[in-house]
């Protein structure tokens, strides 16, 4: 027979550390006291608009990456969540080479899906693509030392280029040589998704954001509560942007390292 | 107090005691319970102006008033949407709707005519909870309902009208408040014979 002493722990299932948006609605709802969903849904559009409008674009953003397929006229299209680029640039050797970015390159706005921006601006001609879209001089001699006049001689890895097409939110390339090849972007996203982790400091201003506009547009509330709520919310986003700024352990200590200086030994 | 324990307190009231048979059948206890019914009416929509004068999308008070009440899910062709059997007075009155075996199930209450909007923000493409939609004497569930494996069950807590009770049920508001409103629409009106002229009933 088994005795189980009463002061046992049982197994506690573990809080986690990453929050989904469906979290902070139903903590905003037990601060409030309502126990029915009957304002869930209304609640849950206010938070994604603050992590759109608010947080995305200026204190909390969030990066996520992109493997595209360059299309036949040298397009990448960024997905729809998609802010503004961070790298785009291609994986060599498992490391990514970022593209260098050209801001003459003619934006496509052909009406003809299939034709090409170097066809339109070199009249047919197309310069010449090194193998593999990468042309990489190894600037040490063969003896092993540094030979500075190879150092870039090939152009580097920065052929074919890019630029931004921040209107319809997507690169237009030149060359030929990565079409139908995979590059790899980072891009700042809006963070929100079917499955969206949010990290633990971004709730507070998130939950202070809905608490505040759920009374924001009713007549019957006073002013001062208007004001009071998003006060609240401002010291929250301070208190996220205090958080966000901190300096860590390995960088203070750059910092001093940098500045001893040794003096001269006699 | 039980809703069949008030019904017959209320009968005894009128036609207790010694009245003839031909009184008794006038007042038969399903219309005392539609004029009952009439009566507690009144009561949940002060209950419930009550909450939006101030404001509470919540209405703590109503949740002593809360039964389970156990529905099987239809199916309407017209619609394409499940449906369950329920008339529910008002949907501040409505708590929860859930599956029997999974309280913790999500359905969320809705605007029966929020839905062009709601599909249109970023919400609906976000979360897909089951929606619920209270109309008059359906309460529809959404697109989100799942089709294979679909519950036959419904679990409704809510605070149910006076005809959603049964018999057994108790009746939450103060019985004598729910009495004196039954009462209203049998004091002032007298039901006239016509075979015997002029003569009163008793």
């Amino acid at each position: 027979m088994e005795f189980i002493e009463h002061n046992e722990m049982q197994p506690v299932k573990p809080v986690a550390a990453g929050k989904s948006l469906r979290y902070v609605v139903m903590s905003v709802l037990n601060r409030v006291g309502n126990y029915s969903t009957n304002e869930y849904r209304r609640l849950l559009q206010l938070a994604i608009e603050c992590v759109q409008e608010e947080l995305s674009m200026y204190h909390a953003t969030s990066l996520e990456i992109y493997y595209a397929i360059v299309d036949d006229t040298g397009i990448v299209q960024m997905p729809k969540d998609c802010i503004d680029y961070i790298k785009i640039g291609m994986n060599v050797g498992g490391q990514l080479y970022i593209l260098g970015m050209n801001e003459n390159i003619i934006l496509s706005r052909a009406t003809k899906c299939a034709q090409n921006v170097d066809d339109i601006a070199r009249g047919g001609l197309s310069l010449f693509a090194p193998i593999n879209g990468y042309s990489f001089i190894d600037h040490m001699s063969p003896a092993g030392l540094y030979v500075g006049g190879l150092y870039g001689l090939g152009g580097g890895f920065t052929d074919p280029q890019y630029r931004w097409d921040d209107k319809l939110k997507r690169f237009q390339l030149n060359g030929s040589a990565l079409h139908k090849k995979q590059v790899i972007v980072e891009y700042q996203s809006t963070g929100i998704g079917a499955g969206t982790i949010l990290e633990l400091p971004i709730i507070a201003p998130i939950r202070d954001f809905v608490i505040w506009q759920r009374i924001e547009n009713d007549p019957r509330v006073p002013q001062s509560e208007k004001d009071r709520k998003e006060r609240k919310y401002n010291e929250s986003i301070e208190k996220l942007r205090a958080y966000k700024n901190m300096f860590t352990k390995q960088e203070f200590l750059d910092t001093m390292y940098r500045s001893y200086k040794q003096g001269i030994k006699r | 107090m039980n809703k069949k324990e008030l019904l017959s307190l209320i009968r005894n009231k009128l036609v207790g005691g010694d009245t003839t048979a031909a009184s008794k059948g006038q007042y038969h206890p399903r219309v005392i319970e539609k004029s009952a019914e009439l009566g507690y009416d009144e009561i949940l929509q002060a209950i419930v102006s009550g909450g939006e004068k101030y404001n509470e999308y919540s209405l703590p008070g109503i949740d002593a008033m809360i039964t389970p009440i156990y529905k099987p899910v239809l199916y309407d062709d017209v619609r394409g949407q499940s449906y369950i059997e329920l008339r529910v007075y008002h949907k501040n009155l409505a708590k929860q709707f859930t599956l029997p075996k999974q309280p913790s199930a999500l359905f969320v209450i809705i605007d029966t005519v929020s839905e062009p909007i709601w599909d249109e923000l970023e919400a609906a493409k976000v979360d897909y909870s089951i929606g619920v939609l209270i109309e008059s004497t359906r309460v529809y569930f959404d697109a989100n309902f799942p089709t294979t494996n679909a519950p036959t069950t419904i679990l409704a807590k809510i605070a149910p009208t006076l005809s959603e009770m049964k018999d057994t049920d108790e009746i939450k508001v103060p019985t004598m408040a729910l009495y004196d409103a039954t009462m209203k629409y049998w004091r002032d009106q007298r039901p006239n014979d016509d075979l015997n002229e002029n003569k009163q009933l008793p």
